[in-house]
C-alpha cells in the first residue's frame, strides 16, 4: 500500500479515526479509552461476603469475581452520589448500605439464585474493606454494610 | 542499526504468506476472546445485560436473546465457519465483516456492564480494522478500475491490524494523561501518582483471596510492593516507562524492526503487569506477538540469511 502523494500522514487515517472513535464513544466494545489505573489515589477499597457467624465465604461460590462484585457495589456507590454529599470514604455503612442491598439482591436474584436455594446463605453480609497508604505504610478499615437478612424475599415468578 | 530509524511508514510490504500465517495464529484468539473455551460443546455467553450500563452493539439494540442456548450455538458456528474461510483467506471482506459484527455483538454481552472489563477489546478492534480495510479496498478497487495484487492486499490488512493496535496503546496512555491531572508534560502526574499503586496492589492481592479463600501466588507482587513502599521513586522509575511505551506504541509502525521490538516491548510490558498485578492481558500479548512481532517473518528473513552466506562460502 504505497501512502496518497498528497502526505504520507494520511495512510494513519485509520489510526487517527479509531483514536477520534474511542473519545467519542467513551466505551462502545470494542472500542475503549482504557480507563483502567488511569489514575493512582492513595486510597482504594475491595469487598468480600462473609456468612452468619462472620466467615468469609468465597465470591466464586456465587459465580463471581470479588473485583466483580466490587464493581457493581460501586456503581451502586456512584448511584448513591446523586444523595448523599461529599466521597463515599467518608459515608457511613447506613449511608452505604443501599448500595450493598443492590450487590446482594444482584446476587441472589440473578447471578446465583441456585446458590440460595436451601437457605445456606440467607444470612450473607456485604464487608467493605478500605485500604489507606498513608506515610509509608498501608491501613485497613473493614466494616459490614448489608446483610441479605435486610433484603425483602425475592418475587416469585408468576 | 540504522534499519531502525527507517521511515517506511506505509511502504512496508507484507508478503501473502506473512498475512497467511497471521490469520492462522489469530483465528484461535479471534475464537478464545469470544468464546473463552476450546470446549466447543460447551460454549456459553450470558443472557443479561446491564440495562444501566449496556455496552456496544448492546446499547443499540436488545442483544440478551444471543446469550440463549440455541442462538449462542449458532452464533458458536458462525463464527467457526467464518474463521475457517478466514484462515483460508476466501472472501475475506464478508468474512471479516461478518467475524468483527459477531464477535462485537457477543462482546456486549460478555463486557457488560460497560467499562468493567477490556481484556478482548484489541481483538475486536484488529477486527474492525481488517474489516474496514477490506471493504475499502473493495470499493477502491471498484471505483478506480485497479487490478489488486495478493501483497497488496496483505499489505493493507497488516498495516490497518497493527494501527488498530496502535491506536489502542495511545488512547490507553493519553487516558492516563487526562484522567491524572494533565498537564503540559504528557503522564508526568500520573508518574508522580505511581507510589500509590501500593494500594492497588494490596486490593488484587486481597481480591484475588476472596474470590476462593485460597491465598494467590506471590510471584513478584508481595516484595516488589514493600520495596515500592520503602523507595517511591523506584516506583516512578519501574513504572513510568510502561506509559512512555504506550504514549509512543505508534512508533512500531515505522518499519519492520521498530515492529518487532516495540511488539516485544509491549508483550514485556503485559509480563511485568501480570507478575506485579495478577492482571494478564493474554489476548493482548497474542495480538502483538502476531501483528507486531511478526515471528515467521524473522524466522525465514534468518533461514534467508544464512542460506545465502551458506551459498557464498561454497562458492
Amino acid at each position: 500500500m504505497k501512502p496518497p502523494s498528497s502526505g504520507p500522514w494520511l495512510v494513519l487515517i485509520p489510526f487517527f479515526t479509531v483514536i477520534a472513535f474511542c473519545y467519542a464513544t467513551g466505551e462502545f466494545y470494542p472500542f475503549s479509552k482504557f480507563p483502567m489505573y488511569s489514575k493512582f489515589e492513595e486510597k482504594t477499597y475491595v469487598v468480600y461476603l462473609t456468612d452468619r457467624t462472620g466467615k468469609p465465604v468465597p465470591t466464586l461460590d456465587f459465580g463471581i469475581f470479588a473485583s466483580d462484585l466490587k464493581k457493581h457495589y460501586g456503581d451502586g456507590l456512584d448511584e448513591l452520589k446523586k444523595d448523599l454529599k461529599g466521597s463515599h470514604y467518608t459515608w457511613t455503612a447506613e449511608q452505604k448500605a443501599p448500595a450493598a442491598r443492590e450487590a446482594l439482591r444482584f446476587l441472589r436474584d440473578e447471578r446465583a439464585p441456585q446458590a440460595f436455594t436451601d437457605g445456606r446463605n440467607a444470612h450473607l453480609t456485604l464487608m467493605d474493606v478500605r485500604i489507606y497508604w498513608k506515610d509509608g505504610h498501608l491501613a485497613k478499615v473493614e466494616e459490614p454494610v448489608a446483610s441479605l437478612d435486610q433484603l425483602p424475599p425475592k418475587p416469585s415468578t408468576p | 542499526m540504522k534499519s531502525l530509524f527507517r521511515n517506511d511508514l506505509g511502504r512496508i510490504s507484507y508478503e501473502a504468506w506473512e498475512w497467511h500465517w497471521m490469520r492462522l495464529l489469530f483465528a484461535p484468539v479471534i475464537w478464545l476472546a469470544t468464546f473463552p473455551t476450546l470446549h466447543f460443546w460447551v460454549v456459553d455467553l450470558p443472557n443479561t445485560i446491564d440495562r444501566e450500563e449496556p455496552n456496544g452493539l448492546g446499547m443499540l439494540v436488545p442483544l440478551e436473546w444471543l446469550g440463549q442456548p440455541v442462538p449462542t450455538a449458532l452464533c458458536a458456528l458462525a463464527i467457526a465457519i467464518l474463521l475457517v474461510f478466514y484462515v483460508f483467506g476466501k472472501g475475506l471482506p464478508w468474512v471479516t465483516t461478518g467475524l468483527a459484527l459477531l464477535h462485537a455483538a457477543a462482546g456486549s454481552l460478555l463486557y457488560s456492564p460497560r467499562g468493567h472489563h477490556h481484556s478482548a477489546q484489541l481483538v475486536g478492534m484488529v477486527l474492525m480494522g481488517q474489516s474496514a480495510w477490506f471493504l475499502y479496498n473493495a470499493w477502491r478497487k471498484r471505483s478506480q478500475k485497479n487490478g489488486d495484487t495478493p501483497s497488496g492486499s496483505a499489505t493493507g490488512a497488516v498495516f490497518w491490524s497493527q494501527q488498530m493496535i496502535a491506536a489502542a496503546y495511545v488512547v490507553s496512555a493519553i487516558s492516563k494523561w487526562v484522567n491524572s491531572g494533565g498537564g503540559w508534560i504528557p503522564g508526568w502526574r500520573w508518574v508522580q501518582q505511581t507510589p500509590n499503586i501500593v494500594v492497588q496492589f494490596e486490593k488484587n492481592h486481597l481480591q484475588g483471596f476472596y474470590d476462593s479463600l485460597q491465598m494467590p501466588p506471590e510471584t513478584l507482587n508481595r516484595g516488589v510492593m514493600e520495596w515500592f513502599g520503602d523507595h517511591p521513586w523506584a516506583a516512578m522509575l519501574c513504572i513510568a516507562p510502561g506509559f512512555y511505551l504506550e504514549l509512543f506504541a505508534f512508533l512500531g509502525l515505522f518499519n519492520r524492526v521498530a515492529a518487532a521490538l516495540m511488539g516485544m516491548a509491549l508483550i514485556l510490558l503485559h509480563v511485568f503487569i501480570a507478575l506485579l498485578m495478577h492482571l494478564e492481558f493474554r489476548y493482548f500479548m497474542a495480538t502483538d506477538l502476531i501483528f507486531l512481532v511478526n515471528l515467521p517473518y524473522w524466522i525465514a528473513a534468518m533461514v534467508r540469511k544464512r542460506s545465502i552466506s551458506g551459498t557464498l562460502a561454497t562458492a
